[in-house]
């Protein structure tokens, strides 16, 4: 068993081999293996509370299947299962995903970062540049002659010219 | 890091979009498709266009076709597109510092726009040309010569040249998948055309894999030259040759492909029946006829 401790304090005991599904934590349990019992602690700084607790969940949900993931070998029922799970556990605000994005990044877990960036990309499709800043709280910071220079817009339906 | 007090107090880490992880941006504006980062993503804020701009990564693959003209390549009419698709593919070949690997568009490519290409990368592996119309013969053969690590060629209603297999064949011979299809059968200079395009392809693609001809004039002599010519064609597309016959001959010709796709029907083509196709007449079965 290992403890992980959020950024706020927060304390989650888990599984070493579940757990170990995170590439980094995998890595520092190696180094420190053999040692105290205080080393199997480890601070996961950067990440709120609540990452840890969807973290664990995706994990936990993963670990019951591990090999087959590997091994695609995953029956078709199965793999739509999982599929299905995994679109609920990515159904969820875009700050939540931004903080998964990190904490999967940080903690190098790729199928929860592959997930939640495709996820982020969903929601940013078909939208113009206002909508997704707006989305994603980022206030646009370009004066107007900079957005002109950026994007080649002609202020008309692109096909005029060709056909006129 | 300053503590937060609890799960309620808003994180202190995380909100912050623009600092997202680079590696996260990146996957994002792939996922996202050329034309959205373009149009929009790539230029929300500094950093994101930061991004936009200097990964050239993000440029390998333009694909100028399913994001402007959904997915069968009709014009969908989207209220955001104000874009100019001639300025922003250049747009998108200058980002991609040199490093482009695949090419796709449809409708408004140009020869100087694959010339524009041509002057700023030589790595071009997958070329895809849908129906654009001011696209010269000449243009897609000097493009060809330009681009000797092209493995994939897709040109649909492109235009027409006697010589334009041979030369693309000549000047790529990496090429393993061909497609050069067409849907105006009684286009003029189609007609006239028959097994030029079939024995260019004969003469000089000899590492050819896959095939697609579709509407094309070809006859019987061409496709036995192609199928004489490329001894590792694995799949092959001769839907809408309506001068192929495919009787017993060429049958035994093509069973060493793995798929062939041929509308040609004959008695011995399978279906055991006058209707040209598989019938299944339980399918009409109405039942039981006292119902009626």
């Amino acid at each position: 068993m290992i403890t992980l401790i959020s950024s706020d304090k927060r304390k989650f005991h888990v599984l070493e081999e579940v757990a170990n599904q995170s590439l980094t934590i995998r890595d520092v349990i190696e180094d420190r293996r053999g040692r105290r019992r205080a080393d199997r602690i480890i601070l996961v700084t950067n990440i709120n509370s609540k990452i840890p607790e969807k973290v664990i969940v995706y994990w936990l949900r993963h670990f019951l299947m591990p090999e087959e993931i590997a091994h695609a070998s995953m029956s078709h029922k199965k793999a739509e299962k999982l599929k299905k799970w995994e679109a609920k556990f990515f159904d969820t605000d875009i700050d939540t995903l931004n903080d998964l994005i990190l904490a999967a990044d940080s903690l190098d877990i790729p199928s929860l970062f592959d997930g939640a960036c495709e996820k982020v990309s969903d929601i940013l499709k078909n939208r113009s540049a206002e909508e997704v800043g707006e989305i994603s709280k980022i206030e646009n910071e370009f004066t107007h002659e900079e957005e002109e220079e950026e994007i080649p817009s002609e202020n008309a339906w692109v096909w005029r010219n060709e056909f006129a | 890091m300053e503590g937060g007090e609890g799960a309620e107090g808003s994180s202190t880490f995380g909100r912050n979009w623009e600092e997202l992880a680079r590696d996260a941006l990146i996957l994002i504006f792939l996922k996202l498709g050329t034309m959205e980062v373009l149009r929009a993503a790539g230029s929300v804020c500094r950093s994101w266009r930061k991004v936009a701009t200097e990964e050239p990564v993000l440029w390998r693959k333009i694909n100028m076709i399913d994001e402007i003209y959904g997915p069968y390549g009709d014009v969908v009419f989207d209220p955001f597109l104000v874009i100019d698709p001639v300025k922003s593919a250049r747009l998108a070949i200058d980002r991609s510092g040199g490093q482009l690997e695949e090419f796709a568009a449809a409708y408004f490519v140009n020869d100087d726009l694959l010339r524009y290409l041509c002057d700023r990368t030589n790595a071009l592996k997958k070329l895809v040309l849908i129906s654009n119309t001011n696209l010269s013969a000449e243009a897609i053969s000097e493009t060809a010569k330009r681009q000797p690590l092209l493995e994939e060629i897709e040109i649909l209603e492109g235009p027409f040249s006697k010589k334009l297999t041979e030369i693309v064949g000549t000047a790529c011979p990496r090429l393993k998948s061909f497609k050069l299809n067409n849907t105006f059968y009684d286009d003029e200079e189609a007609v006239i055309l028959n097994d030029d395009e079939a024995l260019g392809i004969a003469k000089t693609m000899h590492q050819l894999r896959h095939l697609e001809l579709i509407g094309n004039r070809l006859t019987n002599e061409g496709l036995t030259a192609i199928l004489d010519g490329c001894p590792h064609l694995e799949t092959l597309d001769i839907s809408s040759c309506f001068d192929v016959k495919m009787d017993d001959d060429m049958d035994a010709r093509c069973a060493r492909l793995k798929t062939v796709r041929s509308d040609y029907l004959s008695d011995s083509d399978g279906f055991d029946n006058d209707y040209g196709c598989e019938f299944d007449p339980a399918f009409f079965d109405v039942g039981d006829r006292d119902d009626w």
